[in-house]
């Protein structure tokens, strides 16, 4: 299993060129449900007093990403907001921000809401992937109020309203990320069998 | 010469516009001009203290004033700058990806 993060350790993060340009920081982690992959990543300016950029990165120009800094070859690589929002760059019209929205299992369940998404990098094609999401409880899973990780298949079901997951992922539950890949693995490779 | 109402609590009371000048001049200048005590406990007396009010006042506004925009301002900038994962519509899958 790839290396596990939290959106939330990539926001914030700067974006740097080869030519050591801080060019904005993270602002959203735009994906695509189909496979769960990461397709870009929105700008926000540095500074207190800065907003959105119109510039964003697709994943095809990330040449580095790691715990400090997102890595481009250099400014030219950025698109405009526009390609990425409305569908004529790498992934299709948004849909919304998932943060908050609610898990739902495919048989009517509510596992609760979500806190986190937790992304595996550095896959077999190098690929960026959502695994999982990090949720606030529903009180009526009656696992208390400790968030909890649930892995996700690759395919998604997802709204900005509604996260559908195979009721089998509530199976899988965790609250400790350095297992949780391993509870990925489990949770794809019994979806599998089943499939 | 134009005169002014006296504010209420001192009914009857009209100042003219050279105790209004007086108020602000003659007192700090010359305290000890007996000419201008009987003033001093008048309209013009009074409307130091009303100003001496409203120069308080002034600022208590202003400072608050100042903290809520400081602070609207700041919680709209940590709004737009706030981040979100954003779900897209399947199109083109990406490529490439770090090296």
């Amino acid at each position: 299993m790839s290396t596990l993060l939290r959106a939330s350790d990539l926001a914030k993060l700067p974006v740097v060129t080869f030519a050591g340009e801080a060019v904005g920081q993270i602002k959203d982690i735009v994906y695509t449900p189909d496979g769960g992959q990461i397709s870009a990543f929105t700008l926000a300016g540095r500074g207190l007093f800065a907003g959105p950029l119109k510039t964003a990165v697709p994943w095809g120009s990330v040449t580095g990403l790691g715990p400090d800094a997102l890595i481009i070859e250099s400014e030219a690589r950025l698109v405009g907001l526009d390609e990425i929002m409305t569908g004529q760059g790498p992934a299709g019209p948004t849909r919304g921000d998932v943060l908050n929205s609610q898990v739902l299992t495919d048989q009517g369940t509510a596992l609760g809401t979500v806190a986190d998404v937790i992304i595996g990098i550095g896959g077999p094609n190098g690929q960026a992937d959502i695994v999982g999401y990090e949720i606030d409880p529903a009180d009526t899973l009656g696992r208390g109020r400790q968030r909890l990780l649930i892995p996700l298949p690759d395919t998604l079901a997802a709204s900005a309203e509604h996260l559908m997951v195979p009721a089998a992922a509530a199976d899988y539950l965790t609250d400790d990320l350095t297992a949780f890949g391993g509870a990925v693995d489990a949770f794809r490779t019994q979806l599998g069998a089943d499939t | 010469m134009s005169d002014h109402r006296a504010p209420a609590g001192i009914a009857g009371r009209r100042c003219l516009d050279d105790e209004v000048t007086l108020e602000s001049s003659t007192p700090k200048l010359n305290p000890g001009n007996q000419q201008n005590t009987p003033r001093l406990g008048g309209w013009t007396c009074h409307r130091e203290e009303v100003m001496a009010m409203e120069w308080w006042l002034w600022l208590i506004i202003i400072i608050v004033v100042i903290v809520v925009l400081v602070g609207g301002f700041l919680a709209i900038q940590a709004r737009r700058r706030s981040g979100g994962v954003i779900i897209t519509d399947p199109g083109q899958p990406p490529s490439g990806g770090p090296r």
